[in-house]
């Protein structure tokens, strides 16, 4: 067993090693989220989202006092448009000729966002920090829904709730005795754990159950000796499901074409200073998805990507700033079935000089903080490079700091 | 406490709630319009709602159940899905409001977040439902 635990140790130092050494796994062919970001190569562990301007103003104002900013901003959420809001309409909603389809260019509307990052970094032939400086914009400029799928999402989010008589009861008493909203799927996860939920819950059943007015429906359906707990128990059971797959429809049912674009720019100041001379980074991106699907949580997903990169965070020997652009395009297959994804990708990069980088990957989601994943095949080799990667991927909620 | 004012005659009271949010209405009994006792929250009744042809939802009161019960209680239930979840504080923030009352002469109110914040019940940050509760005291005169 310990021999075990000794070449597990050595495979992962192995990997992280090799995680570092190339980027096998982490080229996104899926929408460009945070362009400024990603032209900074760098994950903020927290994004700020301001409720309202003044909040962003005073943000920003901290932010630049001590070099820490990342911030997005999705306009939608910010304009009045003087009109009635329902999610119907966010979703794209229309009607021709009696029957619904979803507008392929809401998200043009509903899906433009703003990113901005101010930070200081160290990057690759550089000594010491840097303070940088990126913004970047993304959209969805078009997302196509066929009839059946649209049907589909219609379905998904119209009548959502619980439907069972003593499920809609429940709630309905539980809204009215405390100041509550109805669960969501953060109350059904920590439910089992939190004493504290179990009390909440329990206590409004034990009254509803002791109410004389809810004496009758218990009677008929023969359940006067329930217990507080069983009737919580039954309301969860009945109800968590429905909050997870209204909250994930737009994962569950993806669009047939989703076609992604964004750019970015971003500055490096070449002292430490904010009026120094600059050196620049420029990015756009266009991203395509084809989403063919076999059943609810399985699609074959065909991704085209067309990446131009104008790099100039680069410095010779001698201390000389330089840049570098270049061209990626290209393609994926990938096979999603449920929480496996197994894909194969080729890119050709033109540019200063030509390389292309051909991969396989697979990866595994055990749970929401950790997906395995592995990779193998060539990433835009100087040499004839042969890289396999063997690793695990992870996430944890790290608290406040926006930058690690 | 907002207050509508209104005469204590034979018609009723109708009460219609027109809610606007990009979140999704929380169903079932996603508007709720209860009447209670000032003195007493839970010595209460529910009032039927129904969906009106301009997909608004109103509810029916008998003014004559007001004497007793005067303050009406309309709670709205929203949740967000996925994508929606990072911005939900956004999304709380431009929910709004609007209620008529009728009862003979047409009052308006409204839930807004800048002037209405204790209205808004925004819930846990692992949830994705937050709830609007509006409470109107009714005098009949």
């Amino acid at each position: 067993m310990k021999h075990i635990y000794i070449i597990l140790g050595l495979f992962f130092s192995i990997s992280v090693f090799a995680q570092e050494k190339a980027s096998i796994n982490d080229f996104n062919f899926e929408s460009v989220t945070n362009p400024a970001f990603v032209l900074l190569d760098e994950t903020p562990t927290q994004l700020h989202t301001p409720e309202n301007l003044k909040s962003l103003s005073v943000y920003l104002a901290n932010g630049f006092s001590n070099t820490n900013i990342a911030v997005e901003i999705n306009p939608y959420w910010y304009i009045d448009f003087d009109e009635k809001r329902t999610y119907k309409k966010y979703r794209g909603f229309k009607e021709r000729d009696g029957e619904e389809y979803i507008d392929p260019l809401i998200g043009l509307k509903t899906d433009w966002s703003f990113s901005l990052a101010y930070l200081e970094k160290e990057f690759e032939g550089f000594t010491g920090e840097k303070r940088v400086a990126g913004i970047g914009a993304r959209t969805t400029i078009f997302k196509f829904y066929n009839k059946s799928r649209t049907k589909e999402v219609s379905k998904a989010i119209t009548k959502t709730g619980v439907e069972s008589e003593l499920s809609t009861e429940f709630e309905l008493y539980y809204v009215l005795e405390t100041d509550n909203p109805k669960p969501g799927s953060g109350t059904c996860k920590s439910y089992a754990e939190s004493i504290e939920l179990q009390v909440q819950f329990q206590d409004v059943a034990k009254l509803f159950i002791e109410d004389e007015e809810n004496t009758s429906l218990l009677q008929r359906l023969n359940i006067e000796n329930i217990t507080p707990e069983k009737l919580v128990e039954y309301y969860l059971a009945e109800r968590c499901p429905k909050v997870e797959s209204f909250v994930n429809n737009p994962k569950n049912i993806k669009p047939n074409i989703r076609i992604d674009g964004a750019i970015g720019y971003s500055v490096l100041f070449k002292e430490a200073e904010i009026n120094a001379s600059t050196a620049n980074r420029f990015g756009s991106w266009l991203t395509a998805d084809a989403a063919v699907r076999f059943n609810s949580s399985s699609y074959l997903h065909i991704y085209a990507i067309g990446k131009f990169v104008d790099d100039g965070f680069n410095i010779d020997e001698e201390g000389v700033y330089f840049n570098e652009s270049f061209w990626d395009y290209g393609g994926k297959l990938e096979l999603e079935l449920n929480k496996f994804k197994l894909g194969y990708e080729y890119l050709k990069r033109s540019g200063d000089g030509d390389r292309f980088r051909s991969v396989g990957n697979i990866s595994y989601q055990i749970n929401e903080d950790i997906t395995v994943t592995g990779g193998f095949g060539k990433d835009f080799p100087v040499d004839n490079n042969l890289v396999t990667i063997l690793g695990i991927n992870w996430g944890f909620d790290l608290g406040e700091k926006a930058f690690e | 406490m907002e207050i509508y004012s209104t005469k204590n005659d034979s018609k009723n009271l109708v009460i219609t709630v027109i809610p606007s949010s990009d979140a999704k209405l929380d169903d079932p009994n996603e508007v709720i319009v209860i009447i209670h006792q000032k003195e007493d929250a839970r010595r209460r009744k529910r009032q039927a709602v129904t969906i009106n042809a301009e997909g608004n939802y109103e509810a029916e009161v008998l003014k004559s159940k007001l004497v007793e019960k005067p303050i009406v209680k309309i709670i709205t239930s929203f949740i967000v899905d996925a994508n929606q979840f990072p911005n939900k504080d956004i999304i709380v923030a431009q929910t709004e409001i609007d209620y008529s009352f009728n009862g003979g002469q047409v009052q308006g109110f409204e839930t807004k977040y800048d002037t209405h914040k204790d209205e808004y019940n925004k819930g846990s940050d692992a949830d994705e439902t937050f709830r609007v509760t509006k409470r109107i005291e009714v005098l009949l005169t």
